[in-house]
């Protein structure tokens, strides 16, 4: 067990494709991470540079207070869930787990006690003397944990693990990989993008984008306070609406008017004085479509909108309007009768507003 | 009214067309097979008209097995054929991990694989027994060069069996190395990369993953070369056709020179047929083999 510290790491390819970017990160020891980005955001190259199976183009790299930079995968003692399993294909379930242990010589008795444990562990004893290919998603999952986790490893990294299973094993999944965490302690690295994932399982998430670290924080922080407009926008379902709006100064009062003129919102003393520090002249208005209501009467904060779509998905409606130029998703309750083209009033939880500056995209 | 409703030609021909193909490998290969089978049994010789109707039961089979020189010919088919192939079998697989990697001297020898295998083989050989020449080749001052004595190469029944293997190596090593590259380029990555992640030293990856997953392909190999070298005529026969002495008769041989240049031909043709059936039972084991090989590669 051991705290994993990646300082200013970089990864480069040949032909000068950037994957990562001055990657500062630090896992404490016996915490569970995950690294959540869309695709091609560079957490594989990460998760590969930790392991060592990519070298590092530039920066330091620390497990336990140890280099690692110069080190084989083999003398890191990490352990890798690979996202296609990667099991060995002509050994049984019980040669694949007991693998590693027989490449460092540890002694047979002792090699079938470890076996049995994580094995016990996983629930995959019954399945001990299969060949892989006999396997389905689900229980090569479970082997190839188990081959991660029956060496004991300082740090013990998942590539997408649930990227192959049916929703229903996925859900079984995320449950029993908390409960394995839990169970040995292990400073655990989560790579997904799918924020659901990250979400139910990890207690920090580091949030990825075109190799760069966009945030670090628990569930609460970046889906609370993102520090930018990726962030809102990737962390959250459905995804955060963004009005594109100008600040206006009115008899000490600021507001926010809509570019396209469509709608104007009086700000909180709060973020009146984060607007004027920022100094910002084109701001995107972020909100979530849950902190919006269709609502009959006027009041403020509210703006008009017209219905493009309205879907009663059972237990929420899903609502599709324009405001302005813009459209925007809204949460509703299911009971609503919405028409294409009919006018609706929505309104925003003010104490619910992200204010974006549009020139560098960052939380003001 | 009974011509009007009968099909058009072309459609009742159809199913002998279809045959057809099968028909013409039945008579351009079972034909000859079943008329050697049949002059075996008889005295066919060529120099004796008439012979052929003389049917002499399995007495042309009975003086091959009682020969005073069917052990060593056996012993002499078997060696050369498992020499060559084990050989080409095991540069093969060492030079074929050598090109699996992804470098431009990689890149440069792969294809130069390919000339051994463009040559014709009994060119191949006489160029071979021209550098192997003792007082003039050139592969003599070679060996003196690095210090080792000269030999006398086919010359001498001590080195003539080394020599043809030799130019068999040579001639078909490049085959057993592409197919096994082919194999190795087209396992799944992953799986290797575990290995590394798992601490796996090279012998033991190679051992327990890289063998196993190879297996099929390698059958391969040892089913084409060692089907080959079997019967191997070309180059025995363009370096001492058969000597010095009888020290290269293998069965090949033996039934070329006692069907052909002596002109008996029933008494040449067990040898033939025996091997044939060496080699049918060979490569069906060796075919069953692979079939096993192939699941358990796959993982079943």
């Amino acid at each position: 067990m051991a705290e994993l510290r990646l300082e200013h790491i970089y990864k480069t390819y040949k032909g000068e494709v950037e994957a990562v970017k001055d990657l500062n990160l630090t896992v404490q020891d016996g915490e569970f991470l995950a690294l959540l980005g869309p695709s091609g955001c560079g957490k594989t190259s990460t998760l590969r540079m930790i392991v060592g199976l990519e070298d590092i183009t530039s920066g330091e790299m620390y497990i336990g207070n140890r280099l690692v930079n110069r080190l084989e995968p083999n003398q890191r003692n990490v352990a890798l869930a690979f996202e296609t399993y990667a099991l060995y294909p002509p050994l049984s379930v019980f040669e694949n787990i007991a693998f590693c242990l027989r490449a460092r010589s540890i002694p047979k008795t002792e090699i079938g006690q470890r076996v049995r444990r994580v094995a016990d562990m996983l629930d995959i004893t019954d399945i001990l003397d299969r060949k892989p290919a006999e396997l389905g998603g689900g229980q090569k999952q479970r082997v190839s944990l188990a081959r991660a986790l029956v060496r004991d490893p300082d740090v013990f990294l998942m590539d997408e693990p649930l990227s192959h299973l049916d929703a229903a094993q996925r859900s079984h999944m995320r449950v029993e990989l908390k409960r394995l965490h839990a169970q040995t302690g292990r400073t655990t690295i989560l790579v997904t993008h799918d924020q659901l994932e990250a979400v139910a399982m990890a207690q920090r998430i580091a949030v990825m984008n075109f190799g760069v670290l966009q945030q670090v924080g628990s569930f609460d922080e970046i889906y609370n306070h993102p520090v930018n407009e990726f962030v809102a926008g990737f962390i959250g379902e459905p995804p955060m609406n963004f009005l594109p709006v100008t600040p206006v100064r009115e008899a000490e009062k600021l507001h926010l008017a809509a570019v396209d003129g469509s709608f104007r919102i009086l700000l909180t003393d709060a973020l009146k004085t984060r607007v004027e520090r920022s100094g910002a002249q084109k701001i995107d208005l972020g909100i979530r479509p849950i902190h919006m209501e269709v609502v009959e009467d006027e009041g403020d904060n509210t703006v008009d909108a017209t219905v493009v779509t309205f879907e009663s998905l059972g237990e929420e409606g899903q609502l599709a309007a324009t405001v302005g130029t813009s459209t925007v998703l809204v949460v509703t309750s299911p009971w609503l009768r919405l028409d294409r083209g009919d006018a609706v009033r929505l309104r925003l939880r003010s104490e619910r507003l992200h204010l974006f500056d549009a020139a560098t995209q960052a939380a003001i | 009214m009974e011509e009007n409703i009968r099909p058009p030609l072309a459609v009742r021909a159809r199913p002998w067309l279809i045959a057809l193909p099968a028909l013409l490998v039945l008579i351009g290969i079972l034909y000859p097979f079943l008329t050697a089978i049949y002059y075996s049994l008889t005295a066919y010789a060529f120099n004796r008209p008439g012979s052929v109707d003389t049917f002499v039961g399995l007495r042309n089979y009975t003086r091959m097995f009682t020969h005073e020189d069917f052990l060593y010919s056996t012993y002499i088919t078997f060696a050369y054929a498992l020499l060559s192939t084990g050989i080409q079998l095991s540069i093969g697989l060492i030079v074929a991990m050598l090109l699996n990697r992804d470098s431009r001297l990689a890149k440069i020898f792969t294809p130069t694989l390919i000339f051994p295998m463009m040559i014709a083989p009994v060119i191949g050989t006489l160029i071979w027994k021209m550098m192997m020449q003792p007082s003039v080749g050139i592969l003599n001052p070679m060996l003196n060069a690095v210090g080792l004595p000269s030999l006398q190469w086919a010359a001498v029944p001590e080195t003539a069996l080394f020599s043809v293997v030799l130019v068999d190596v040579w001639m078909f090593t490049p085959f057993a190395a592409l197919i096994l590259l082919a194999g190795l380029r087209s396992f799944p990555s992953a799986p290797f990369e575990a290995a590394r992640v798992d601490g796996a030293s090279f012998w033991f990856t190679f051992r327990n993953l890289t063998l196993p997953m190879l297996t099929p392909f390698i059958i391969i190999v040892v089913v084409f070369r060692l089907m080959d070298s079997l019967k191997m005529f070309d180059i025995i026969f363009a370096m001492t056709e058969g000597g010095p002495g009888n020290t290269l008769m293998t069965y090949q041989l033996t039934a070329y020179r006692t069907g052909i240049q002596f002109q008996r031909l029933a008494q040449g043709l067990p040898y033939a047929i025996l091997l044939y059936i060496i080699i049918y039972i060979t490569s069906m084991y060796l075919i069953k083999a692979w079939g096993r090989a192939q699941r358990r590669a796959a993982g079943y």
